[in-house]
C-alpha cells in the first residue's frame, strides 16, 4: 500500500479535510520527496472537493507550473481544473506532457479538453499533431470532424469552401488508403459532400464503396433517396419509394417521398393508377392484425395534391370507419380537413353523425371503442361546424354531457385516462367559444372550470385537463391551485424549457414573491445543466466516434441556451425581485446582485436580438379542434398565448433589459454604470413599443428619473403621471370594493403595473434634493401606498375564497350528473 | 402512418406528449445524450404524419462473450397512439439493430413483477422470464423485477433464455 492510498480513500469518502491534513503533514515532513508534487496536487483536489475553489486553483496552478509528467499528479490537477472549468490550464499542461512523453492518453485528454472549449481550429491542429504520432483511423476522422465543425461557424462562403475541400480530400485519401469506415464516419463524409452540394458523389459512395457501412438496407436506401431528390432525379425516387412502400406500407416518409416525386417527375402521372395502387395497398393491410393507416391517409394526401378535393369527404369517412376507434383519428385527419370544399361540409357532417351512437352497450372494450368512435366524429363535427359558423354551443355541451353520463361508470385502468375525458374537454372548448365572444361574462370561465374539475376527479392523470385548469385558474386570478396542479404533472429537466411557460408566464402578477422566485429559479436550472452536461456529451460523441451526433449536440446546446423561455424567465426574476424590494437598501442590494450578463446573450452588447432566440415552448401540447391560428390557451387569455417574438413579447423582453440596466445606473452608489444606455434611446424605445399606457407607466417614470439625474426638470411630467396612477388606483379599488369582487388576471396585471410605477416613483424621494417637491412627492406616494397595501391581502384572500366558490359549483354539477 | 427514424437530440423539445404520461420518466439531458453518443442506432423514434412524436425506444449493447446482448432501457408510446402495434414495431427494430449491427446473442429487459400489462405485452413479443431480481426497483416504490429475454439467431441453441432456477439479487447481475 502506497502512502497516497489513504489520501485517495479519504477523498473518495468525502473526508476532504482529513485528506488535506495528510497531504500537508507529508509535504512538511519531506519537501524533497519524489511524490511531493503529487501530494500537492491531491491537496488541490481535496480543496476543490471542499468547495474552496480559489485556494484549490492557486495550489493546482503552482503544481502545473512545475510541468508534471507523471500520471497521478496530472490526474489530480486535471480533476481539479476540470471542476473549476480552467480548461486553458489543462490544455497547457497536457500539451506539454504529451510533447515530452508521447503518451497517447495525455494526447487524448489534451484533445478532448480543446473540444470542450469548442475551439475547432485548435482541435484540428491538435488532431494533426496526434495523427503524426498515432496514425490510426479514429484520430484521422477526428481531424476531419474538427475541420467540418469550423465550417459551421464561418460566414464567408469562400473560406468555408476551402475548408470543405480540405475535409473532402482527407476523406478521399482515407478511403483510398484503406482506412476503416463505419456508419458514423460515412455520415461525416456525407456531411462534407452535402455541404458542398456534391450530391452525386455522395450517392456514388452510398451505392458503391461505402454501402457496406449501412447495415440496415432500408436506412441506406432512404439516404440514397434523399440524395436523388437533391439531384432532381425524381423518376428514380418514384420507383425506389414505390418499391419500398410495398415492403413497408405504413412508412409515412416513403409516402411523402413518393408523392413529392410524382409531382416533380417529368413523366405523366396517371392519377387513377396511383389511386388503384393505394387501394391495393389498403387491401393488403386490411388482412393484418393491426391495420396500417398509411395507405388510407396517403390516398387522402394524394387526392389533395392532385386537386381532387371533391373526393376527400368519402376518403375521410372511409378513414373514420376504419380508424375512428383510434385515439389519434382526429389529429391524423386534421391537416387534410381544410382542403374539403365547403359545399361538401353538409355531406361530411351527415355521414359523421350517422356513425355516432348515444347509448353504448356491450362489454367494456366494446363501449370504449364506440366511445372513441363517437369522439373522433364529434371532434370532426366541431371542426366542420366551426368552419360553417353553425355551432349552437349550449346544445353541443348538453349533448356531450349526455354522452359522458352514459360512459362515466366505466372503470379507469390505473394511471390511464378515463375514456370519456374528451367529452368533457370538448364541452369546455364549446364553453370557451362562448367566452371568446363575450369576455366580460366570466361565468363562462367558471362553468368551464367546474367541468374540468369534475373530469379531473375521475381522471387524475390526464395532463390536458390539468393544463386547461391551470390556465383558467390563472385567468380568474387564482394562483395557488394551478401551482399545486403542476406539482402532480412532474415537469422536470428539459420540460422546464418547453412547458414551464404554462405556469410561470406572468406569475409575478399574483403577488407571491417567494414562491414565484422559487419557480423561476427552478426553470433556470435546466439552462445551467445544459452548459455543464451537453459539452460533456459532445466529448462522449467524440469518444465513441459518433460523428453524426457532434453537430447535432451542438445545435441542441445552442437551441436550449438561446431559448426565449430562458430570456423571459431571467427577466421575470429581475422583475419579481424588484417588486419585492421593500426599501432603498434592499433595492440597491438587489440591483447589485442581478446577473446583468444573464440578461443578454452577448455580453458585449446589452440587448438581445430577439429574432435569433429559439422558441422551444410546446404550444401543440393541447389540441385545437378548429381551423384557426389561435389555440385554446390563447382563447382563454384573449390574446396570443404564449406570446411569440415579433409581438409585444419583444418589447417586454427589451423593457426588462432596459430597466435593471438603467436602475443600476441611477441607484449605484458609485454612480458608475455597468452599461450605458442613453436617455434618447430609452425614450425612443418607449415611443415605438406597443405597450399600453398603463404598462408603460413604469418605463415613463424611469425615463423621468433618468432625465432628473441628468439635471432636467421633470416635476410637471411627474405630476401628470401621478394623476394617471391615482385614476388607475381608484378604478382598481372600485373593483375590489364590489360585493363579490372578481380579481381576474387583468386586475392582477393592472395592479402590478401600478405597483411597479409606484416603486419607481419612490426612488424620486431619495434622489430629490428640493425639499418642497420631496414633501409633495412623499405625500402623493403615501396616498397611493394606502390603496396598494390593500391589494395584496385582497388577492390572497380572493384566491382562498375562490376555491371555495368553485367547489360549491362543482357540487352542483356532481348532483346534476 | 408512421415514420420510424433515429432519435435526434432536438426531439427532446418535442416529446412532451409521451413524457407527460405518468408511466414515463423524464431523465436528465446527459442521460439521453449519453445513449445517443454511445448507441446512436439503438435510439429510435416513431413520428406521425402530422409530425407529432408517437413513441420511442432506447437500447444499448453490453456484456462479454456469450452474454453479449441488446438491452431495452426504455420503451414508451404516447397514449394517443397505443393499441396500433407501435410497441411491437419499435421492439422489432431494436431486435434488428441487436442482430444486424451489434451481432448480439439475445435481447433482455427488466419489468416490474406487478406490471402485468407490460409483462403480458413482452410475452406476446416472444420474451420469457429468465430470472427474478429481488429488490431491483428501489425508492418510493420498491419491487422485484423480472429479467425477460429473447434469443436472437446468433444464439443457435437458445441457451441464453434457459430460465434460472432461483431468483438473484441486484449485486449478482453481471453488468
Amino acid at each position: 500500500m502506497s502512502r497516497l492510498d489513504p489520501i485517495y480513500d479519504a477523498i473518495d469518502q468525502d473526508r476532504n479535510k482529513f485528506a488535506i491534513q495528510i497531504c500537508d503533514k507529508a509535504m512538511k515532513k519531506n519537501p524533497n520527496a519524489k511524490d511531493f508534487l503529487t501530494l500537492k496536487a491531491l491537496k488541490a483536489y481535496a480543496l476543490c472537493r471542499s468547495g474552496l475553489y480559489q485556494q484549490s486553483y492557486d495550489v493546482a496552478y503552482e503544481v502545473k507550473q512545475q510541468k508534471p509528467l507523471d500520471v497521478p499528479t496530472l490526474q489530480a490537477v486535471y480533476r481539479t481544473l476540470k471542476i473549476i472549468h480552467m480548461f486553458d490550464d489543462i490544455i497547457d499542461m497536457y500539451s506539454y506532457a504529451f510533447n515530452q512523453t508521447n503518451n497517447e492518453e495525455y494526447a487524448l485528454i489534451w484533445f478532448m479538453t480543446i473540444a470542450q472549449k469548442s475551439d475547432w481550429k485548435a482541435l484540428q491542429q491538435a488532431a494533426t499533431k496526434i495523427i503524426k504520432q498515432f496514425n490510426n483511423d479514429k484520430y484521422y476522422f477526428y481531424s476531419v470532424m474538427a475541420i467540418y465543425l469550423q465550417t459551421k461557424e464561418i460566414k464567408v462562403d469562400k473560406n468555408k469552401g476551402i475548408l470543405l475541400m480540405l475535409a473532402e480530400r482527407m476523406m478521399d485519401k482515407g478511403l483510398k488508403d484503406g482506412r476503416t469506415f463505419d456508419f458514423e464516419s460515412t455520415q461525416l463524409y456525407l456531411f462534407v459532400l452535402k455541404d458542398q452540394k456534391n450530391f452525386q458523389k455522395a450517392l456514388d459512395l452510398l451505392e458503391g464503396p461505402l454501402a457496406h457501412t449501412c447495415k440496415v438496407e432500408a436506412e441506406r436506401k432512404r439516404m440514397c433517396m434523399d440524395l436523388m431528390k437533391q439531384l432532381n432525379n425524381y423518376d428514380s425516387v418514384v420507383d425506389l419509394s414505390k418499391q419500398m412502400i410495398m415492403e413497408s406500407p405504413d412508412d409515412w416518409d416513403l409516402h411523402l417521398s413518393y408523392m413529392e416525386s410524382l409531382q416533380q417527375s417529368s413523366n405523366h402521372v396517371d392519377e387513377s393508377a396511383i389511386v388503384d395502387f393505394y387501394h391495393s395497398l389498403q387491401s393488403t393491410v386490411l388482412e393484418e392484425k393491426y391495420v396500417k393507416r398509411g395507405p388510407f391517409m396517403a390516398e387522402a394526401y394524394f387526392l389533395r395534391q392532385s386537386g381532387s378535393f371533391d373526393l376527400l369527404p368519402n376518403v375521410i369517412i372511409k378513414y373514420v370507419k376504419q380508424f375512428g376507434t383510434t385515439l389519434s383519428c382526429f389529429e391524423d385527419l386534421f391537416p387534410i380537413l381544410p382542403s374539403v370544399p365547403e359545399d361538401q361540409y353538409e355531406y361530411l357532417l351527415k355521414n359523421l353523425e350517422d356513425l355516432i351512437t348515444l347509448k353504448v352497450n356491450g362489454s367494456d372494450s366494446e363501449r370504449i371503442n364506440q366511445t372513441r368512435l363517437n369522439l373522433s366524429c364529434l371532434k370532426l363535427i366541431r371542426f366542420v361546424k366551426y368552419s360553417l359558423n353553425t355551432i349552437d354551443s349550449q346544445r353541443e355541451i348538453d349533448q356531450l354531457l349526455d354522452f359522458y353520463r352514459d360512459i362515466q361508470s366505466l372503470d379507469v385502468i390505473e394511471r390511464e385516462r378515463h375514456p370519456g375525458d374528451d367529452y368533457l374537454i370538448l364541452a369546455v372548448h364549446y364553453k370557451l367559444d362562448e367566452y371568446f365572444v363575450d369576455r366580460e361574462c366570466k361565468q363562462k370561465l367558471f362553468d368551464a372550470l367546474v367541468l374540468l374539475e369534475f373530469a379531473f376527479e375521475r381522471s387524475k392523470y390526464n395532463y390536458v385537463i390539468k393544463i386547461l385548469l391551470i390556465r383558467i385558474y390563472f385567468e380568474l386570478g387564482v394562483s395557488q391551485r394551478p401551482l399545486d396542479l403542476t406539482v402532480s404533472m412532474e415537469i422536470k429537466q428539459i420540460q422546464l424549457d418547453t412547458l414551464s411557460f404554462l405556469y410561470t408566464d406572468s406569475l409575478e402578477y399574483f403577488g407571491q414573491v417567494r414562491p414565484t422566485i422559487t419557480q423561476l429559479n427552478r426553470t433556470l436550472t435546466i439552462y445551467e445543466r445544459n452548459m455543464i452536461e451537453t459539452p460533456e456529451m459532445i466529448l462522449q460523441a467524440f469518444k465513441f466516434g459518433s460523428f453524426s451526433k457532434i453537430p447535432e449536440f451542438i445545435d441542441f446546446r445552442d437551441q436550449l441556451s438561446q431559448s426565449i423561455q430562458r430570456a423571459i424567465t431571467n427577466r421575470q426574476l429581475v422583475r419579481v425581485k424588484l417588486l419585492g424590494a421593500m426599501n432603498w437598501t434592499e433595492l440597491q442590494e438587489m440591483l447589485h446582485s442581478i446577473d446583468l450578463e444573464a440578461l443578454s446573450i452577448d455580453g458585449a452588447c446589452p440587448f438581445l436580438n430577439v429574432d435569433t432566440l429559439a422558441d422551444n415552448r410546446d404550444v401543440r401540447i393541447v389540441t385545437k379542434f378548429v381551423n384557426t391560428e389561435q389555440t385554446i390557451l390563447s382563447n382563454i387569455r384573449g390574446q396570443e398565448f404564449p406570446k411569440s417574438r415579433g409581438t409585444t413579447r419583444t418589447s417586454w423582453i427589451n423593457l426588462f433589459t432596459y430597466i435593471p440596466l438603467l436602475l443600476s445606473n441611477i441607484v449605484s452608489p458609485e454612480g458608475s454604470a455597468k452599461q450605458m444606455v442613453s436617455t434618447e434611446d430609452f425614450e425612443k424605445f418607449i415611443k415605438e413599443s406597443e405597450m399600453s399606457s398603463l404598462e408603460s407607466l413604469q418605463a415613463r417614470v424611469l425615463e423621468l428619473l433618468q432625465k432628473h439625474k441628468a439635471g432636467i426638470l421633470v416635476q410637471q411630467e411627474m405630476s401628470e403621471i401621478f394623476v394617471e396612477m391615482k385614476d388607475t388606483s381608484s378604478r382598481l379599488q372600485k373593483l375590489m370594493s364590489q360585493k363579490r369582487p372578481l380579481l381576474t388576471f387583468d386586475f392582477c396585471q393592472d395592479m402590478t403595473w401600478l405597483l411597479e410605477a409606484y416603486n419607481m416613483a419612490c426612488i424620486f424621494t431619495v434622489l430629490e434634493k428640493d425639499r418642497e417637491w420631496s414633501v409633495e412627492l412623499t405625500k402623493q406616494l403615501k396616498e397611493l401606498k394606502k390603496a396598494l397595501s390593500k391589494f395584496h391581502s385582497s388577492i390572497t384572500s380572493y384566491s382562498r375564497s375562490s376555491t371555495q366558490y368553485f367547489e360549491g359549483n362543482l357540487l352542483d354539477l356532481k348532483v346534476g350528473c | 402512418m408512421t415514420t420510424i427514424r433515429r432519435f435526434l437530440a432536438t426531439d427532446l423539445f418535442k416529446f412532451n406528449n409521451m413524457n407527460l404520461d405518468p408511466l414515463t420518466e423524464t431523465y436528465s439531458i446527459s442521460s439521453y445524450l449519453q445513449y445517443l453518443a454511445q448507441w446512436p442506432d439503438y435510439f429510435v423514434v416513431a413520428q406521425n404524419s402530422n409530425d407529432s412524436l408517437m413513441g420511442y425506444v432506447m437500447g444499448k449493447a453490453e456484456g462479454d462473450g456469450a452474454l453479449w446482448h441488446g438491452h431495452v432501457s426504455a420503451l414508451t408510446v404516447c397514449p394517443d397512439f397505443r393499441r396500433i402495434g407501435l410497441a411491437q414495431k419499435l421492439m422489432d427494430i431494436l431486435e434488428e439493430v441487436s442482430e444486424k449491427i451489434y451481432d448480439t446473442y439475445f435481447v433482455d429487459l427488466f419489468v416490474r413483477s406487478s406490471n402485468n400489462i407490460a409483462f403480458g405485452m413482452y410475452e406476446k413479443f416472444g420474451y420469457t422470464i429468465y430470472r427474478r431480481v429481488i429488490g431491483y426497483y428501489t425508492g418510493n416504490d420498491p419491487e422485484d423485477a423480472f429479467d425477460m429475454r429473447k434469443a436472437l439467431p446468433r444464439d443457435k441453441l437458445k441457451q441464453s433464455i434457459i430460465p434460472l432456477k432461483h431468483p438473484v439479487y441486484p449485486e449478482d447481475l453481471e453488468w
